[in-house]
C-alpha cells in the first residue's frame, strides 16, 4: 500500500493502517529524536508523543504543502524541543560523555578503533552545538534531507538554515581543533 | 587561511551553492592553491560529520516498535475504534452494567431482610411475648407459641409491660 493510500485509510479510522504507518516511520522518528536529545529514554518517549499527536491530528496534514515525512519530522523537532526545555538537559563535557557512552566492552575491533574514536569526537562536538545549529546539521545528514526540506521542517527560510549550517561548521571546526590539542 | 572566497568555501563544501555560483568558484579554485587547500579542509570536516551522524544514531530498539499499543491507547479515535471492533457497543455495555448493578442491589436488600426482619415484625414479636424473644420455646400444649429461633440484633425498647396473664404452665 503506498503512503497516500495508507494515510487515507488512517483517516477513515482503520486501526491496522495506523499501526502500519507507525511501524513504517517509528524508527526514523526515533533516530531523529535521538539525534536532538541524545538520550534513548527521551527519544523513545518523544517517538510515542509524535505519533499520538500525528494520528490525532492527521486530518490537518495537507499533502499539497509537504511530504508526510516533512510533517512528521516537524512534529518530531517540536516535541524534542519541548522535551529539552522541560528537562533543561545539562551539557555533558566531552570526556564525561566518552566515558559514559563507550565502555571498554563495546570497543570495536582494532582496525575500526581509530574511525570509531574519530566519530565519537565529532559526535561529542555536535553535542556541544546550540540546539538550533545542531538540528540543522542533524537533519542534513540523518537522512540526507535537502536544505529546502530542512527549511520546511524547521519552518525557516532556506537562507536561515544555510546560515545555521555555516555557523555550525565554524563552531565544529573550532571544537575539533581544541580537542586535538 | 585564504581570504579570497571566505564563507563561500563552506557553502561549497556543504553543497549550498547554486550551480552557476559553484561554476564561478571552480574557475577560481583551478588557479588558487590556498583556496583549494582551505576547501579540502572544509570538505574533510563535512565528510566527518556526514559519516558520523548516520553511524552514531542508534537503530530503534525493539521497545520502540512494540510501543504501538501504548500509542494506540492514547489516540482517542483509535480507542473508540478498538472498543467498537473488540468490545460491545456502548449502549449494550451500559445497559448490561446497569442491570448487573440492579441485580446486586436486589440481592443485597433481600439478604439484609432475611437476616434482619423489618422493624414492625420485631416490634410485634416483642409486644406479644413477655419472655425474651430469643428464649421462646416450643411446648406441646401450646404448639402455636413457637417463636422463630432467631436472635434479633435489634429490638425496640420495651415499655414497662403490663402484668401478662400466664398462658403456659407445666403440669
Amino acid at each position: 500500500m503506498d503512503e497516500s493510500d495508507l494515510i487515507q485509510h488512517c483517516l477513515d479510522g482503520d486501526a491496522h493502517a495506523c499501526a502500519d504507518l507507525y511501524q513504517r516511520w517509528c524508527a526514523s522518528v526515533y533516530r531523529l529524536a535521538y539525534g536532538i536529545l541524545r538520550q534513548e529514554q527521551d527519544a523513545e518517549e518523544v517517538t510515542q508523543d509524535v505519533f499520538v499527536y500525528a494520528l490525532s491530528r492527521l486530518k490537518n496534514y495537507d499533502r499539497r504543502k509537504s511530504a508526510f515525512r516533512t510533517w512528521l519530522y516537524t512534529i518530531t523537532i517540536s516535541r524534542s524541543r519541548n522535551k529539552m526545555r522541560r528537562k533543561w538537559l545539562p551539557t555533558i563535557e566531552l570526556n564525561e560523555w566518552s566515558e559514559n557512552e563507550v565502555g571498554e566492552a563495546e570497543r570495536p575491533p582494532e582496525d575500526m578503533a581509530e574511525l570509531q574514536v574519530e566519530r565519537e569526537r565529532v559526535w561529542a562536538a555536535l553535542g556541544r552545538l546550540s540546539p538550533k545549529l545542531r538540528e540543522a546539521v542533524i537533519l542534513r545528514y540523518f537522512e540526507n534531507l535537502t536544505f529546502q526540506e530542512i527549511g520546511q521542517i524547521l519552518n525557516c527560510p532556506m537562507k536561515t538554515i544555510q546560515s545555521r549550517v555555516r555557523l555550525a561548521h565554524k563552531e565544529l571546526a573550532k571544537l575539533l581543533v581544541i580537542n586535538n590539542h | 587561511m585564504s581570504k579570497h572566497l571566505g564563507d563561500k568555501l563552506i557553502d561549497y563544501a556543504w553543497g549550498m551553492l547554486a550551480p552557476q555560483e559553484q561554476a564561478s568558484l571552480d574557475v577560481h579554485l583551478r588557479e588558487c592553491a590556498d583556496c583549494r587547500q582551505e576547501l579540502a579542509e572544509h570538505q574533510s570536516l563535512v565528510g566527518k560529520v556526514s559519516a558520523t551522524i548516520p553511524a552514531m544514531l542508534p537503530t530503534a530498539p525493539v521497545s520502540v516498535r512494540a510501543g504501538w499499543a501504548q500509542v494506540a491507547a492514547r489516540v482517542p479515535h483509535l480507542n473508540a475504534h478498538a472498543a467498537r471492533r473488540h468490545g460491545l457497543p456502548g449502549f449494550i455495555a451500559v445497559g448490561l452494567a446497569m442491570s448487573t448493578a440492579v441485580v446486586i442491589l436486589i440481592m443485597t436488600i433481600t439478604q439484609a431482610w432475611l437476616v434482619t426482619p423489618p422493624l414492625t415484625m420485631t416490634a410485634l414479636a416483642a409486644t406479644n411475648s413477655a419472655t425474651p424473644i430469643a428464649s421462646a420455646t416450643y411446648t406441646p400444649e401450646h404448639p402455636t407459641a413457637v417463636a422463630t429461633p432467631v436472635v434479633y440484633l435489634y429490638a425496640p425498647p420495651r415499655q414497662a409491660p403490663e402484668p401478662a396473664p400466664v398462658t403456659t404452665s407445666r403440669p
